[in-house]
């Protein structure tokens, strides 16, 4: 879909025509599943997820003011609806606990080497798994930058968190990933 | 300067320091070889991050990955229909018949069996499908409580007022209930009212000043009741008398004394011994009828065979494979049976009959295939389908994907399973109670319309997996429905197996619906971003 093919979409959707919502389901409903796949970690959890961001679409079109790209401010208002619902898992609803700022952040760079060293084709799939297995704040953190291609702007906006929080979670994700590969 | 951390080389990777930071990082990695090795392999590691995410989107349930369930589904069907055949083959040897749980001897077993657990489990299922219904209507009461206090607190009050008013109402009658494995009522007692009773056995020898509503293995009517007398179970002998009707819903009704008016059976057999007596009317739809006693006015008769040797007021009308007539059977009316031959009735002659007799030959059943109706209704049941699901994505097109998606999850059909089978016991739970009443026939025309919708979302869902319509249009997703319709239409058509078929797509589809409806109106807990 050309750009702005998807704007005129966009634009018949904020007016409640049905088949612009159809249309917009058809062409993201894959990217909202994948973003709520990683972030939940399970696929039934993404169906459910994916649904409610496209039911809840309708009543949140009127709030889209186009300065962002359509797919970036979709995948942000699905990442928020997966915060939500990582947060309620827990029992205590804070599921970004504050990190400590200091200590290997303000280290000199470690001698540990980076992740793509490690990620040659056949270990991709461990790397997949290794996602999966990394705790929900930091997977939330990589989906929304990796596959969101969220800004750390945006990111803290879906959160609530400060913007060095969201490099340090970051950071910290990446670093918790290359230590379950064991690079 | 020296070496910068690592947070910030991530940060500058993500490009996400701020113009001067960006300047002084690159600064430094112009004379640091190491930070700049450092940098390369963090930029390399986003990327190799960004892939690997997307990779797995590929891997991520699509259409073609959905389709070999819809295949399996497919195969599972023409498997169905061998079997149909080969039940349909089986049902034609009538030596083997009882073989055949679809047979009409089958299928009463079966229910016999189901109703014999029933009245030997009577009294803890009760309760049990009672509470189970009472927790169904108050978590719905409290979700809907809780959904309209976030939203409207002030319509909550009237909410709030209409639950409290529920759960303090009373039901609308009194019953004197009796439970155990042996109820009696001794000849001594009488009973002032209704009464229930419940167990293995019931022995009334007294009298029941009331309706006698039976749910048990057998009960004996020795005594007297002047009311009617409702009996679900296995056996039920009156020897005493009944005032009112008797409604038999079971294997077998036996009379030896009097039904002051009309003996109503939905069972295997009626018999009515020698010198027993029917102040009015007897229906009886099950496999046989026998008739010695004495029946004032007129026999309904729907079944495989009746015999008759006692005296009828008025008509006899059977429809039947066997009609007999023995002597000295006096019938005062007319005599009309329905039957496949000639040879089927039997009137023996020393048998009075006092209007006319008339056989009247049922025409072997015509395939319904064969027939022009069959079609318009299909067309008819298609386009119905299609305008709905018309309506549904032009109105709320994000409810209808939602729910089509939901179908394909195994939760649907336990939560369609449930709500199948609890709505009803909570409908009538409501409906007894004298407020509830509305409320509960409002419910039941939601029930129907969901049992409705839920074809329809399920035909959508075996459309969109099937035709996996890129076209993103309401055109597309109609085509897509109308073939899921069709699949759905054809499966339903196998013999037995159709109808077992049709309550696996009721559960899914009202599981699916139901589900995507809780999840719509339950409180929002935190707005997407503005």
């Amino acid at each position: 879909m050309e750009e702005s093919e998807l704007e005129a979409v966009v634009h018949r959707a904020r007016l409640g025509d049905a088949e612009a919502f159809t249309e917009l389901y058809q062409r993201f409903a894959r990217r909202v599943f994948g973003l709520c796949r990683h972030m939940l970690g399970s696929t039934e959890a993404a169906e459910d997820a994916a649904s409610e961001v496209f039911l809840r679409l309708q009543g949140s079109m009127e709030r889209y003011d186009a300065s962002l790209p359509f797919p970036r401010w979709l995948l942000s208002v699905a990442s928020h609806h997966c915060v939500d619902l990582l947060r309620r898992r827990r029992i205590e609803s804070r599921l970004f606990v504050p990190e400590a700022l200091e200590g290997d952040a303000q280290n000199a760079p470690t001698g540990r080497s980076p992740l793509s060293e490690a990620l040659a084709m056949e270990r991709r799939e461990q790397l997949t798994a290794a996602i999966e297995r990394l705790p929900d704040r930091y997977r939330a953190a990589l989906v929304m930058r990796y596959y969101g291609e969220m800004s750390y702007d945006e990111i803290a906006a879906q959160t609530g968190l400060k913007r060095n929080h969201v490099a340090t979670l970051i950071f910290r994700g990446k670093q918790e990933l290359r230590r379950i590969l064991g690079a | 300067m020296g070496c910068f951390t690592e947070l910030n080389y991530s940060m500058y990777v993500d490009q996400e320091l701020s113009a001067e930071e960006t300047r002084q990082v690159e600064i430094h990695l112009a004379a640091c070889s190491r930070c700049s090795a450092l940098v390369s392999a963090l930029r390399e590691e986003a990327r190799v991050l960004m892939e690997a995410f997307r990779e797995s989107e590929v891997v991520a349930p699509s259409p073609s990955w959905r389709l070999a369930p819809v295949w399996a589904g497919l195969a599972g069907a023409a498997a169905a229909a061998v079997l149909g055949v080969a039940l349909e083959w089986l049902a034609s040897a009538p030596a083997l018949n009882w073989l055949n749980p679809f047979s009409p001897s089958g299928q009463l077993n079966v229910l016999f069996e189901f109703l014999f657990y029933l009245a030997f489990n009577a009294a803890d299922l009760v309760s049990l499908a009672g509470t189970a219904a009472l927790w169904t209507i108050m978590f719905v009461a409290a979700t809907s409580a809780m959904a309209l206090m976030r939203r409207r607190p002030a319509s909550s009050v009237g909410l709030l007022g209409v639950v409290v008013a529920l759960a303090l109402s009373t039901p609308a009658f009194a019953l004197e209930t009796r439970g155990g494995f042996t109820v009696t009522v001794p000849s001594a007692e009488t009973v002032e009212g209704a009464l229930v009773a419940t167990g293995e056995n019931v022995q009334v020898d007294g009298t029941v000043d009331g309706d006698l509503i039976v749910w048990a293995r057998s009960a004996e009517i020795r005594g007297k009741v002047s009311g009617d007398l409702i009996f679900g179970g296995e056996r039920a002998e009156i020897s005493g008398v009944v005032d009112g009707n008797v409604y038999h819903f079971g294997r077998t009704l036996h009379v030896r004394g009097n039904v002051s008016r009309s003996i109503y059976g939905f069972n295997q057999s009626v018999i009515l011994e020698p010198g027993s007596r029917v102040g009015a009317d007897v229906h009886s739809f099950g496999q046989s009828l026998r008739s010695d006693g004495a029946v004032s006015r007129s026999v309904w008769f729907y079944g495989e065979s009746v015999r008759v040797k006692g005296s009828i007021g008025k008509n006899l009308l059977a429809h039947g494979r066997r009609i007999e007539l023995l002597a000295p059977a006096r019938v005062g009316g007319d005599v009309i049976a329905h039957v496949l031959r000639q040879s089927d009735v039997r009137i023996e002659s020393g048998v009075t009959i006092g209007g006319k007799t008339e056989t009247r030959l049922v025409p072997p059943r015509a395939s319904r295939f064969t027939r022009p109706k069959f079609y318009f209704w299909v067309v008819v049941n298609l386009l119905g389908a299609m305008l709905l699901g018309f309506a549904a994505l032009t109105l709320a097109p994000g409810f209808f994907h939602g729910s089509v998606q939901a179908v394909g999850s195994w939760r649907s059909l336990g939560v369609g399973f449930a709500v199948l089978v609890a709505a009803p016991i909570a409908m009538i739970i409501v409906a007894i109670t004298l407020i509830g009443l509305p409320i509960a026939l409002i419910a039941l025309a939601l029930y129907l319309l969901g049992l409705y919708a839920a074809k329809i979302i399920v035909g959508a869902y075996l459309g969109r997996a099937l035709l996996k319509p890129s076209g993103a249009t309401v055109g597309g997703t109609l085509l897509a429905l109308l073939l899921g319709m069709l699949i759905l239409f054809v499966l339903f058509q196998i013999p037995y197996i159709g109808r077992v078929i049709h309550f696996v797509v009721f559960c899914f589809g009202l599981g699916a619906l139901s589900y995507h409806l809780y999840r719509a109106v339950r409180p929002q807990q935190s707005r997407p971003p503005q």
